[in-house]
């Protein structure tokens, strides 16, 4: 008996140790089984707001073209296995050796860490082959390089001892953060800017908007209206073009008993802080936001409150690693907190310019979403609102949203309009300046350092292909959000997206990109100091704050000239270790 | 003679079939402790005294990591976090020791709803902790301010979301959490005691509270210390589900160094392996100083303690 219990309790031992190991196993991904007759690709694909729609789309049109082709002796054709997955890459990337994926899609991924970190194979010559070659709308000569802005080049491509450039990834796709405003409910309710409007001369707010579609718009934040040179600048007419506007326009929806703005509520230091980091590099531009992230050149914007005003300084400042902490005396970064601190405590009278879920942590994106889109079509249960901040996937991360809506009747998601708001601009000094899109996103697609040498080739061709003219363009068109690189997207191609999704790429393509990368030493360093959530610390006191909107919500004592100052007094001390 | 030697090596087969079998069950959790728990913290000392350069990831052996940990606790928000993590130690493991010695008596003595009761207080204990928060969150940010309006008429910010009554809010749920093993482990050992000893106490004329000094809490006494002393630790460790209710309730006035150093670890994995021998220098720092706080208060309460006896 005693015998029994013994051998009954070893053999329950090793049956649980091989039920875990089992587990520990990659099996099928639950949809497709692997088909032995034909090679496999394993590629992973983050699956966060854009959804794995897209790379589906790829996988079938690549497997159909090498249907016939063989990879290994004994099978035909390829299969590209997707592991499509919400997992970050970063924080999984000892894992990357071991795991069978071969072809990464991902976000947050930071390149040089994983270069030096030894996990990214070199795919130079994807990135420089020719994609005419797969007839999918690419001219001769057109490459994935050659789809990349001069930054972008920099950024990724390395020079190395053999004096030639080398890549080691490639940007996969964009992600920036704004305010959507409901196209319908701004029609519907003439939420627009009258022509010629003057928000120092008015008796009522009604005189600044429009009455109805016969009344002129007012240009907006480009200054600028109709078709110039074959680009059209009316999409942002009537959109307030200052900030001073953007709040009169939150009073007037206030007026009209909705809600002007929302935003998740559980995150809203995050979303709020990503709002900031957004206006100030769209008032800064591409070359004096920069300087953020390089620490090498001249800042002409840089200031400092006197007599409680932002005053510039008299001379540029040269700016090298030694005096990095001189770049949070930005004037942008200025700006950028008084619209905080207006939009966190502006009352009048009727209440607050955002619903007050928006600072409940019970109040997540997807409710936000929700009552964004719902608003106004649930039978008066959800106030319509004007506007919503979040970044530019949220339609795809709403579409359960949409589908609830289109099951009971309520509307179409293909009929429903919203739109991707330029950002309206600090002063009206400012006006006319071109918007710029932060892209913060760190979006990236490489091939892992180690496959087998024979299965290197179709590796670098899936990744060449999913980046065809034809890809990017379907990539649109499924996700309704662009790719970071430069490729045209003709109407044929537009009439099938979104309002939403035409609107960003419209945007895109009249705003200046500014993607966040650098190769300074120090950026590569201290990676976490140079992200959003590291750039507008500020220190009051002996306090160290982490994000204004905190500060403004919480410390009535603090305003957006004493944060400002603040954060001077905190980057002297905490970049003092820059080399 | 044949016979005990035939008996001998029966034995010693019998002992070598035990060995065997001993072997095999001990060999993958030996394995496991060694490898996930000595090899991954010999690790996390020797990274204490490197330096990574996140270019050129090249390692070299030095003691300014160290020094610069030092310097980093030195700063007044670590100040802070050091202060929030001793104030909330104190205050959730005075409330809940207590508390807990309270409940287990009543679910001891077997008094009215008792079974109900111990229900009531394991079940945070056994659902999970992300569901016990949301569940929790959501009580308290939305339906405390609702039931607010509608009865009283009166206008609240959520617990959580404002400042006023969030650290409370923390601090009761910490403590809600904390009943859940202890109160386990004391009705048990409660349970143990002699009936004779509690009858002759009773017939003696001592009451509850008489009985629960002299008797109870004596006999508890060694469970008690054992749960006082390995919860020191918890003064640097202790992040109180901060992390879970989310960064918007995490604020500074909350923030422990038991957060900070969760939250550093999560950032280091998603950049940079640079980072982690600050923390592990940091570790090193805060295990000299629990290590021999830890001995002294044990044996301070192995001193004053009361005795069975």
């Amino acid at each position: 008996m005693k015998k029994a219990i013994k051998w009954g309790a070893l053999v329950s031992a090793m049956m649980f140790m091989g039920m875990s190991a089992i587990g520990c196993g990659g099996g099928s991904n639950g949809e497709e089984k692997i088909d032995k007759s034909r090679t496999q690709l394993y590629v992973f694909s983050y699956t966060g707001g854009y959804g794995s729609d897209w790379i589906k789309q790829v996988k079938k049109r690549y497997e159909e073209l090498h249907k016939n082709d063989v990879y290994e002796e004994g099978k035909k054709g390829v299969q590209i296995y997707i592991r499509a997955q919400k997992e970050e890459t970063m924080s999984n990337r000892q894992n990357i050796p071991q795991n069978r994926d071969e072809v990464f899609f991902t976000e947050f991924t930071y390149y040089y860490t994983m270069k030096n970190e030894g996990y990214l194979a070199d795919i130079t010559s994807a990135v420089t082959d020719d994609l005419s070659v797969y007839n999918d709308g690419d001219p001769v000569g057109q490459n994935i390089e050659s789809k990349m802005t001069e930054q972008q080049k920099d950024f990724f491509g390395i020079k190395e001892s053999d004096g030639k450039t080398h890549y080691y990834a490639i940007p996969h796709y964009a992600g920036y953060d704004g305010i959507t405003y409901n196209v319908e409910l701004f029609d519907k309710r003439g939420y627009y800017f009258i022509d010629g409007y003057d928000t120092s001369n008015y008796n009522s707010l009604s005189d600044l908007f429009i009455y109805d579609d016969t009344d002129k718009k007012s240009t907006g934040p480009d200054g600028k209206t109709g078709v110039i040179n074959g680009v059209d600048y009316s999409q942002d007419d009537g959109l307030p073009a200052t900030y001073e506007d953007f709040f009169l326009l939150c009073q007037y929806i206030q007026s009209d008993k909705n809600t002007p703005i929302r935003w998740n509520g559980y995150a809203y230091q995050s979303y709020l802080n990503y709002i900031v980091h957004a206006l100030s590099a769209d008032y800064e531009g591409v070359e004096q936001a920069m300087l953020n992230f390089t620490l090498d050149g001249e800042a002409n914007t840089l200031g400092s409150i006197k007599d409680g005003k932002f005053v510039l300084d008299e001379e540029p400042t040269d700016i090298s690693a030694d005096n990095a902490a001189e770049l949070s005396r930005q004037a942008g970064k200025y700006y950028a907190l008084t619209f905080m601190e207006e939009l966190i405590r502006g009352d009048v009278g009727a209440g607050k310019y955002y619903d007050s879920k928006s600072l409940n942590t019970t109040y997540d994106h997807i409710t936000a979403q929700s009552d964004f889109v719902w608003g106004g079509y649930d039978g008066g249960a959800t106030k319509p609102t004007g506007m919503l901040i979040d970044g530019i996937w949220w339609e795809n991360e709403a579409e359960n949203v949409f589908k609830a809506m289109e099951d009971t009747g309520a509307a179409k998601k293909a009929d429903r309009k919203f739109a991707f708001m330029p950002y309206p601009k600090a002063t009206k000094e400012k006006v006319g300046s071109k918007n710029v899109l932060l892209d913060k996103i760190y979006s990236v697609a490489f091939v892992k350092k180690g496959i087998a040498d024979w299965k290197m080739p179709l590796a670098l061709d899936f990744l060449k292909f999913a980046n065809t003219q034809k890809a990017l363009v379907d990539y649109t068109v499924t996700t309704n959000m662009p790719r970071a690189l430069n490729y045209v997207v003709d109407d044929e191609a537009k009439a099938k997206m979104t309002y939403f999704g035409r609107s960003v790429l419209d945007l895109k393509e009249r705003s200046d990109l500014l993607y966040p990368f650098s190769r300074n030493q120090n950026y590569i360093r201290y990676m976490t100091e140079f992200q959003t959530h590291g750039l507008f610390w500020s220190k009051i006191g002996s306090e160290d704050l982490a994000r204004s909107c905190y500060a403004f919500k919480e410390r009535k004592n603090i305003s957006a000239a004493s944060y400002f100052t603040g954060m001077y007094a905190y980057y002297q001390k905490q970049w003092e270790k820059f080399e | 003679m044949k016979t005990a030697d035939k008996k001998n090596k029966g034995l010693s087969r019998l002992r070598r079939n035990d060995l065997i079998f001993y072997i095999c069950l001990v060999i993958v959790p030996s394995l496991q402790f060694f490898l996930m728990y000595v090899c991954v913290n010999v690790n996390a000392i020797l990274l204490a005294f490197q330096k990574i350069d996140a270019v050129t990831m090249e390692t070299t052996w030095t003691m300014s990591t160290l020094k610069e940990a030092f310097l980093n606790f030195k700063t007044p928000m670590m100040l802070k976090r050091l202060g929030n993590s001793v104030k909330m130690y104190f205050t959730t493991q005075s409330i809940s020791m207590a508390l807990s010695l309270l409940f287990s008596n009543y679910i001891y003595k077997k008094y009215p709803g008792w079974g109900k009761f111990r229900v009531i207080l394991y079940i945070p204990y056994i659902i999970s902790g992300v569901v016990t928060t949301t569940l929790f969150r959501f009580f308290v940010d939305r339906a405390v301010p609702d039931i607010m309006q509608d009865l009283f008429g009166l206008e609240m910010e959520g617990l959580l979301s404002g400042p006023k009554y969030r650290y409370e809010a923390i601090i009761f749920y910490t403590i809600w959490l904390s009943f859940g093993t202890s109160v386990l482990l004391y009705s048990n050992r409660m349970s143990s005691i002699s009936v004779d000893v509690v009858e002759a106490a009773s017939l003696d004329g001592a009451s509850g509270f008489k009985e629960f000094i002299y008797i109870t809490f004596p006999h508890l006494y060694n469970l008690f210390t054992t749960f006082l002393v390995t919860s020191i630790v918890g003064i640097f460790t202790a992040e109180y589900s901060l992390f879970t209710f989310g960064s918007s309730v995490a604020t500074m006035e909350l923030q422990t160094i038991g957060y900070w150093f969760f939250t550093q670890t999560y950032d280091a994995s998603r950049t940079s392996d640079t980072m982690f021998t600050i923390l592990s220098a940091t570790g090193i720092m805060i295990t000299l100083i629990v290590a021999p706080l830890t001995i002294f208060v044990k044996h301070t309460l192995e001193k004053i303690g009361p005795s069975e006896d």
